[in-house]
């Protein structure tokens, strides 16, 4: 039997049926080529014995949304026992000794984790190159980027290696990987879901969050991980409340600041129809305007390498990670290590936000950034006094060659120019599948207020029936 | 301007990555510039993220269940001790 396409529920469904295991399951996946590299590692031990005791946990009489189920996460969220590397040379054979928060809810849950997905080097990039252990290849079309960071896990759902996968975003990095590999992406409110056991890059803007076949699935797992947490001190007090939106009462507002040069305008072309397929349905679309977002990726990229120079100061590879062992003294050792340890994209990062944070620039830099910020979320909130969601593209172009712009870091920066807003803001994005044009899927954005998590996704399950991708 | 920020950093490079990231550097900090025109200066200032309210736990030390696992991670050790290269 080929499990690759089913969604949790047909799966549940099966299991509880009695029509095959979740040891089944499991064996089905692990067993399955992984011919885009979408995994770094699989974890067949504890997998199998995760859905063995799925199965008797079945057998006596428990359900649950997720028991039994197989997931694959991102190797930036820690499992205890499991290496988990970040997709680094520097942490290569990193165990960590505890779960993260996700993890261990997923586990009173009943999934089973099928192995650790690849990503760029501690999440930081677009396409999944920059991994330690090799770029991911895009289901779709093999000789394109998945996008990133979280290329691993969107082409591990794309290409049926796993039912449904975590993944985190602190800039896109679960909406554009999912609209490049066409499958659903979301991206939670910032303290949705708790950040513990995340290895940080960007700590105000980092989130976890769900990357799925379709928006039910990716609603079920939201409503497994979300919650408070007080291992996670921006974790927010906050609960799923599933409903149900009539979309001929919804208004839907268009930023023209999305729509402008630059954009691949057979992609707009696409997205133009989308919305308009969503009129003939009786949703109400209007335009709107986010002001401040022309400075969005500039605040972006100076808040996000800030935070990445702090929150890397921990690696210093005496505790755990690579070790230099040619190190003349401990001082020597912490720049071996770190100079050995870290790719091209983090050092970049790394010294960029050390000159943000530096005396004398402080202020013309990261403090700017933190007042433009405030001014970028402003912009989401009076729109939303005038709408209920808000619509965007989620790249401005398809899935490029691999290779074609690793040369280029502002050019690779760039195409982050429609996700970056969400995370400075701080707000809920969908991100599915529209239409497709010469196979290439376009992806679309479905933007929420914060913690609307409800609405967007009872909307999002509406519209995938009206593009039917 | 590269050589004081890795000192402040404490990264090594090697010349190639020193002069590639010299230029890296000056095309993003050429970008990020068009934050100066930014004028918000007669806006209310305000820096947070969004209405989250902080945890603080309780001042009090829990014993970790698993020291050995972290333990096991030392790339070099003493019986359970850390053990580095010589400071001087």
């Amino acid at each position: 039997m080929d499990y690759s396409l089913m969604t949790i529920k047909e799966l549940s469904s099966g299991l509880y049926d009695g029509k095959f295991s979740s040891v089944e399951l499991t064996e089905f996946f692990l067993n399955k080529e992984d011919s885009c590299s979408a995994y770094i590692s699989k974890n067949k031990e504890l997998a199998l014995e995760q859905a063995k005791r799925a199965d008797e946990r079945i057998k006596n009489g428990e359900r649950g949304d997720l028991l039994g189920i197989p997931i694959a996460i991102k190797d930036n969220i820690m499992i205890r026992g499991v290496k988990c590397t970040s997709a680094s040379l520097a942490l290569k054979d990193y165990t960590p000794p505890y779960d993260a928060s996700v993890i261990k809810k997923l586990k009173e849950s009943g999934a089973v984790f099928l192995g650790k997905t690849n990503l760029d080097e501690f999440a930081m990039g677009s396409s999944t190159e920059s991994s330690f252990f090799g770029a991911t290849l895009n289901p779709i079309d093999k000789t394109r980027v998945p996008g990133g960071s979280s290329g691993g896990s969107a082409a591990a759902v794309a290409s049926g290696t796993t039912t449904v996968a975590l993944g985190s975003d602190t800039g896109g990095s679960i909406r554009q990987p999912a609209a490049f590999c066409g499958v659903v992406g979301l991206k939670p409110t910032y303290g949705a879901v708790s950040r513990y056991g995340l290895a940080a890059m960007a700590s105000s803007l980092d989130q976890i969050g769900v990357i799925s076949k379709n928006v039910e699935d990716a609603e079920i797992v939201f409503k497994n991980i979300s919650g408070r947490d007080n291992l996670d001190s921006t974790s927010a007090d906050y609960s799923f409340k599933e409903c149900n939106v009539e979309i001929s009462k919804l208004k839907v507002g268009i930023p023209k600041e999305y729509f402008i040069d630059g954009i691949d305008l057979n992609m707009k072309k696409e997205i133009d129809k989308s919305i308009d397929e969503l009129r003939n349905f009786g949703v109400e679309v209007v335009d709107i305007s986010l002001p401040h977002t022309k400075y969005a990726l500039s605040t972006y990229y100076i808040i996000t390498s800030s935070e990445v120079s702090s929150n890397m100061g921990k690696y210093d590879g005496l505790r755990y990670g690579f070790s230099d062992d040619d190190a003349k003294d401990l001082i020597d050792s912490y720049f071996q290590n770190r100079g050995n340890g870290f790719g091209k994209e983090v050092k970049r990062r790394i010294i960029l936000g050390t000159h943000t944070l530096s005396a004398g620039y402080k202020d013309a830099y990261y403090k700017k950034a933190l007042e433009v910020r405030h001014f970028i979320r402003q912009d989401f909130i009076d729109a939303f006094k005038k709408v209920d969601l808000i619509i965007a593209p989620v790249s401005p172009s398809f899935p490029f060659k691999i290779g074609e712009k690793a040369t280029d870091p502002l050019e690779m920066y760039l195409l982050d120019i429609f996700t970056v807003t969400i995370n400075l803001a701080g707000l809920p994005a969908l991100s599915m599948p529209c239409k497709k044009l010469d196979n290439l899927p376009v992806g679309i954005q479905v933007i929420g207020k914060h913690f609307d998590e409800a609405k967007i996704l009872s909307a999002g399950k509406q519209f995938e029936k009206i593009w039917n991708i | 301007m590269i050589k004081k920020l890795s000192n402040l950093a404490r990264i090594s490079f090697d010349p190639k990555e020193e002069e590639d990231l010299r230029k890296d550097i000056a095309i993003v900090l050429d970008y990020v510039d068009d934050l100066k025109e930014a004028n918000i200066s007669h806006k209310q200032q305000d820096y947070f993220q969004s209405d989250l309210s902080s945890v603080f736990r309780d001042d009090v030390a829990i014993d970790f269940d698993d020291k050995d696992l972290i333990i096991n991670s030392f790339n070099n050790k003493e019986g359970r001790f850390l053990k580095v290269k010589p400071i001087l």
